[in-house]
C-alpha cells in the first residue's frame, strides 16, 4: 500500500515539475515567437538585463504582457471550469456553457454602445453582471431534480444562443459596434500592460479565494448530503464558488474577450493526472490552463500566417474535437 | 387539460387565426394598404397596389408562412428524436453548419451569391447531419451522444463563422445581417428552395406514426417492429432538410424551431399526429407575425425578422425554464 | 405456437462474458421464470431472446429459423416483449397505448380496422382495463400502469410474452394483482409467457418451468418442486435456507437461515 501512494506522490511531482518548466518555456517562445522573430538568448537578456533595445522595447511593452495575460487568463478560467463543475457535479459544466461568457459578452456590448466614453475598467463591472445573469439563468435550470448532461448542455447552448442573438442584434442595428465583433470572438491580441494590471488583482484574488475553498470542495462533491453529515455549509459553499466563478470568468471576458473551452478542457485533464482531490485539482488546473492558452495563442500565430487569428478559435478547434471525445464516452462522463 | 380534447378545434382555430394574420400583414409595410384595397386587388377589381401585393408582399408571406412551418417541424422531430424538449435546430449544430457554409460562400464568391448561396446551406446542414450520423454511429445514435455530439459541432462551426467575419471585415454587415435572419429582399425566386419542404410533407405525413413508437423507449420501438436506427437517421434527414432549406431563404433564424413545438405540446399534447401540423401552424404564425412586426414598427425601416424572434422568443423561453424548475 | 430456443448462445461486452454457452427452449404454453442473483445475466438472456441483443456466439431460433434473420415486424408478429422501464409520454392514454401495440401488423398508412378495433377491446377486457382505458398513464397506479403495458403487449396478438422483471418497482399488492393476471392469460388463453423474476417465492409459485442462472451458465432448470431446493439456494445465491410446502398451494417456499459460509463470488 504504501509503496503505491509513494508512487503516486511521486507521480504528481513530476507531473508538476514538467508543467511548470512547460509553463515558462512557453512565456519565452510566445516572446521570441511573432511577426518578427526574437532569438531565445536576446529574450533572456531583454528580461534580466533591460537595455533601450528595440527588441527589449518590443519585448517589454508587447510580448511580455500579452504572455503573462495569456498565463493569467488561462489560470483563471481553468479553475473557473473546474469550480463549475465540482459544484454542479456536471463534467461539461464550464463558463461558455453555462452562458456565463455569453451573458458577460452582452453586457459589454451594450455598455459600450450606451456609454462609448467608458474606460475599460469600469467595464469589467458590466461584464461581471452579465455573466452573473447568464450563469444565474443557466444554474436555475441545472440545479434543481435530475440533472443529466445532455439537459445541461443544451440549456446552456439555448441561453447562449439567446444571448448571443440578442448581442448581435445589438451590433447589427448600431453600426459602429462592428469592431466589438473581433472582440467577441476572445482574443488577447494588441493587449498590453494596462490591461494585464486590470486583470491582474480580480485574478489573483479569485485564485487564491477558489485554492483556500479547495478541501471544502472536495467535500461538497461527495455529495450534499454527505457534506451537511460533515459540517459543511453547502449553500454558502455554493454561493462563494459562484461568486469566485463570476469573478474569474467575468475579469477574463472583460479583458480579453470571451475565450471558450478552456475551462471545460482543463479540469478533464487535470483531474486525469493529478486525482480527485481540490485541492491538488485547483492549484494544478489554473497551471494547467495557462499552459494551454499560452501555446494555443502561440499557435494563433501561425494557422493563418502571416496574419494573427484570435486565441478563441484555436481554443474553438481544440476543445470542440475534445468536447466531440467527451461526448462519446458516454456514460463514463460522470466524475 | 381541456384543450387537448380538441386537437381539431385548435387546428382550426390556428388555421383561421393565421389567414387573418396574413391578410394584415400583406397590408403592413412602407407603403400602408389597407384591408380592403388588399381584397380588391387579390380579387382582380382593382390594381391600386397590384406591384407592391404580387411582387413583394405576397411572396414574403408565403414564404414567412413555409419557412416558419418547416423550422417548426424540424424542432418537433428533433424534440422528438431527441427526447429533450431543448432540442431544436439551433442548439443541434445544424443551422450553425448552414449558417457556416453560406457564409463562407457569400465571403468567398461575393458574385456568385444569388445561385450558390441556397445551395450552400442546405450542404452545410447536410454536412452536419452526416458528421452527426458517422459520430454517433458506434454509439448505435442514443440520444445522449447525438445531442452532445450536435452542440460540439455547432461550437465548430461558431467559430468557423467569426473567422470567416474577421478574416474579411468588409462584409460584416451583410453577414451579420443573414446570420440574424430576416425575409427582408426575398420574393419569388427564393421559392424554388422551399421545393424540397413541400416534398417532404407525404413523408413527414408516414413517419408521424413512427415517431410516436420511439417515444415509447428504444427497446419498446424495436419490440414492436421498427428499426430504430434506421427511422432515426431518416427522421434527423427530413429535419436537415427542412432546416437547409429554411436557412438557405431566410438565414439563420433562431428560436422558431425550440418554442413552436413547446407551445404545440401545452396545446394538444405529444401525439405526434397532432404535435406536428400544431407546431406548424404555431411556426408560420410566429414567423409572420416577426416579419410583419420587423415592418410595421418603425416604417420604412425594417427590423429583421431574426431580431424580434429573440425578443419574444427569448422571454418566453425563460418563462419556460422557469416553468420546468417548478415541475421538479 | 410459437417456438423460441437459444442454441450456444454466448454473449460478452467488451470482452467480459454476461452468458456462456446456453443451450435453451422454452415449453410452449407454460410460465417459465428465469432467477438468478443480480448481474448474473437473467435479464441479458431475455433481451437476447427477444432479438433486442446480438449473440456474441451461438443462435436464437424462433420458429427454427435465425431470429435475426427475420424482419424485426415479422418478429413483432411473433413475440411480445415489455422491457424493464417503458417509458411513455404522460399524457397517452391508455387505449391509445394499446393501439400501438397493433403497430407491426400495420403497413405505412396506419388505419385502424375493425379488427383491429376488437383485438384492442378484448386486450383492454382480459387485463381489466377498459373502464380505465381513457385515463393517462400518469394518472393510474403502478399496478394499473403495468397492466396497461400488458394489454399493449396482449394487442400484438403474439403467442410469446416475454416480460423483464414486471414486478420489481411495485408494491406487493400489485406484484401479486400482475402476476394473477399473467397466470389467467397463461391458462385461458394459452399464450408461452417468460419471464424475469427477482422474487424467489413468487417465482416458485408462478412458474410451471423455472430456470436459475449463475455466473452466464444455466446452473438447472425443471419444474420448481426439481429445481427450488436448498443446494440450489446456496449455490445461486450464496443463502442457506430452509424449504418447505407453501400451506396455501403447496408450491416451494424458501426460508432463510443465514449468510452462506463459504466465500460468495460469482
Amino acid at each position: 500500500m504504501n509503496k503505491n501512494i509513494k508512487k503516486q506522490r511521486a507521480r504528481r511531482y513530476i507531473i508538476g515539475f514538467i508543467s511548470v518548466f512547460l509553463l515558462i518555456a512557453g512565456i519565452f517562445i510566445h516572446v521570441s515567437v511573432g511577426s518578427s522573430s526574437i532569438g531565445i538568448t536576446d529574450v533572456i537578456k531583454a528580461l534580466f538585463q533591460p537595455d533601450n533595445s528595440k527588441q527589449t522595447t518590443v519585448i517589454q511593452t508587447l510580448r511580455l504582457p500579452r504572455a503573462v495575460l495569456a498565463a493569467l487568463i488561462g489560470a483563471s478560467l481553468a479553475v473557473a471550469g473546474a469550480l463549475m463543475q465540482a459544484i454542479t457535479r456536471n463534467s461539461l459544466a464550464s463558463p461558455q456553457v453555462f452562458g456565463v461568457n455569453a451573458g458577460a459578452s452582452l453586457a459589454i456590448v451594450v455598455a459600450t454602445i450606451l456609454f462609448p466614453e467608458l474606460h475599460s475598467k469600469t467595464t469589467v463591472y458590466f461584464a461581471f453582471l452579465g455573466s452573473a445573469l447568464g450563469g444565474i439563468t443557466v444554474y436555475l435550470f441545472a440545479a434543481g431534480g435530475k440533472v443529466t448532461h445532455i439537459k445541461l448542455a443544451l440549456a446552456g447552448m439555448a441561453v447562449h444562443l439567446f444571448l448571443s442573438s440578442l448581442t448581435q442584434g445589438v451590433i447589427v442595428l448600431n453600426e459602429d459596434a462592428t469592431d466589438v465583433l473581433y472582440w467577441l470572438v476572445g482574443s488577447i491580441n494588441g493587449k498590453n500592460w494596462s490591461h494585464v494590471l486590470i486583470l491582474l488583482p480580480w485574478s489573483v484574488f479569485g485564485l487564491l479565494a477558489a485554492f483556500i475553498m479547495g478541501r471544502s470542495i472536495s467535500i461538497l462533491v461527495l455529495g450534499e448530503n454527505m457534506a451537511t453529515g460533515l459540517g459543511e455549509k453547502v449553500q454558502w459553499i455554493r454561493l462563494v464558488s459562484g461568486v469566485i466563478v463570476i469573478i474569474l470568468a467575468g475579469s477574463s471576458v472583460a479583458v480579453a474577450g470571451p475565450i471558450g473551452f478552456i475551462g471545460l478542457m482543463v479540469p478533464h485533464i487535470a483531474r486525469k493526472l493529478v486525482g480527485g482531490d481540490y485541492q491538488r485539482i485547483l492549484p494544478f488546473s489554473a497551471l494547467l490552463g495557462g499552459i494551454l492558452l499560452i501555446y494555443a495563442d502561440i499557435l494563433s500565430r501561425f494557422i493563418a500566417y502571416p496574419f494573427e487569428s484570435p486565441v478563441g478559435i484555436v481554443t474553438a478547434l481544440i476543445g470542440a474535437p475534445f468536447f466531440l471525445y467527451l461526448a462519446r464516452k458516454g456514460r463514463n462522463i460522470k466524475q | 387539460m381541456n384543450a387537448k380534447k380538441h386537437p381539431y378545434g385548435i387546428l382550426s382555430v390556428l388555421l383561421i387565426i393565421l389567414v387573418m394574420i396574413a391578410f394584415i400583414s400583406l397590408g403592413i409595410g412602407a407603403v400602408y394598404t389597407s384591408p380592403v384595397e388588399v381584397f380588391t386587388n387579390l380579387i382582380g377589381k382593382s390594381q391600386s397596389n397590384h406591384f407592391i401585393l404580387f411582387n413583394y408582399r405576397i411572396p414574403r408571406m408565403l414564404l414567412a408562412v413555409i419557412v416558419g412551418a418547416s423550422l417548426a417541424v424540424s424542432g418537433a422531430i428533433l424534440q422528438g428524436i431527441l427526447k429533450n424538449p431543448l432540442a431544436s435546430p439551433d442548439v443541434i449544430g445544424v443551422t450553425k453548419g448552414s449558417g457556416l457554409f453560406a457564409v463562407a460562400v457569400l465571403i468567398i464568391f461575393p458574385g456568385a451569391s444569388m445561385v450558390a448561396l441556397p445551395f450552400s446551406a442546405f450542404l452545410g446542414a447536410a454536412v452536419i447531419a452526416i458528421a452527426l450520423m458517422l459520430f454517433s454511429y458506434t454509439q448505435s445514435t442514443k440520444t445522449h451522444s447525438l445531442a452532445l455530439i450536435g452542440v460540439a459541432l455547432g461550437a465548430i462551426c461558431q467559430a468557423g463563422i467569426q473567422y470567416f467575419m474577421i478574416k474579411f471585415p468588409d462584409n460584416v454587415n451583410t453577414t451579420l445581417l443573414w446570420l440574424t435572419g430576416s425575409l427582408w429582399g426575398r420574393g419569388w425566386n427564393e421559392m424554388w428552395f422551399l421545393i424540397p419542404c413541400l416534398i417532404l410533407i407525404p413523408l413527414i405525413i408516414i413517419f408521424i406514426s413512427k415517431l410516436d413508437i420511439l417515444n415509447l423507449g428504444d427497446e419498446m420501438a424495436v419490440g414492436l417492429g421498427e428499426r430504430i436506427k434506421y427511422v432515426r437517421y431518416t427522421l434527423l434527414s427530413i429535419s436537415v432538410i427542412l432546416t437547409g432549406a429554411s436557412v438557405a431563404v431566410v438565414g439563420s433564424i433562431g428560436f422558431i424551431g425550440l418554442i413552436s413545438p413547446h407551445i404545440g405540446r401545452r396545446l394538444v399534447g405529444s401525439r405526434s399526429k397532432f404535435l406536428l401540423p400544431v407546431s406548424a401552424l404555431i411556426g408560420a404564425l410566429f414567423l409572420l407575425l416577426a416579419d410583419t412586426v420587423g415592418r410595421g414598427v418603425v416604417p420604412p425601416i425594417e427590423i429583421p425578422s431574426g431580431i424580434v424572434t429573440a425578443i419574444i422568443g427569448a422571454p418566453y423561453f425563460l418563462y419556460l425554464l422557469r416553468r420546468e424548475q417548478k415541475n421538479k | 405456437m410459437t417456438k423460441l430456443t437459444a442454441e450456444k448462445l454466448s454473449i460478452s461486452y467488451d470482452s467480459t462474458s454476461i452468458i456462456n454457452n446456453i443451450d435453451l427452449h422454452i415449453p410452449e404454453g407454460k410460465i417459465s421464470i428465469i432467477i438468478g442473483s443480480n448481474g448474473c445475466g437473467k435479464s441479458t438472456i431475455l433481451r437476447s431472446l427477444a432479438r433486442l441483443l446480438k449473440p456474441t456466439q451461438g443462435c436464437i431460433y424462433l420458429n427454427g429459423k435465425d431470429i435475426h434473420q427475420h424482419s424485426s415486424k415479422e418478429v413483432a408478429k411473433q413475440l411480445a416483449i415489455l422491457p424493464q422501464s417503458p417509458e411513455a409520454p404522460e399524457d397517452l392514454t391508455v387505449k391509445e397505448l394499446c393501439y400501438y401495440g397493433r403497430h407491426p401488423h400495420k403497413g405505412l398508412f396506419a388505419r385502424y380496422s375493425t379488427e383491429d378495433h376488437k383485438i384492442v377491446s378484448d386486450a383492454l377486457q382480459s387485463t381489466k382495463m377498459e373502464h380505465l382505458s381513457d385515463r393517462t398513464l400518469d394518472a393510474l397506479s403502478g399496478g394499473q400502469r403495468q397492466r396497461a403495458w400488458i394489454a399493449m403487449a396482449l394487442a400484438q396478438g403474439t403467442d410469446l410474452l416475454l416480460l423483464d422483471e414486471p414486478t420489481t418497482y411495485l408494491d406487493l399488492a400489485h406484484q401479486i394483482e400482475v402476476l394473477e393476471l399473467l397466470r389467467n392469460l397463461n391458462k385461458q388463453q394459452n399464450r408461452t409467457i417468460v419471464m424475469v423474476l427477482h422474487d424467489l417465492n413468487q417465482a416458485a409459485r408462478y412458474a410451471d418451468h423455472l430456470i436459475s442462472i449463475s455466473s452466464g451458465k444455466i446452473y438447472t432448470e425443471g419444474s420448481p418442486t426439481q429445481v427450488f431446493t436448498e443446494e440450489m439456494i446456496e449455490e445461486v445465491f450464496g443463502l442457506s435456507c430452509k424449504i418447505i410446502d407453501n400451506p396455501v398451494d403447496h408450491s416451494p417456499l424458501c426460508i432463510p437461515t443465514g449468510i452462506y459460509k463459504k466465500n460468495f463470488s460469482k
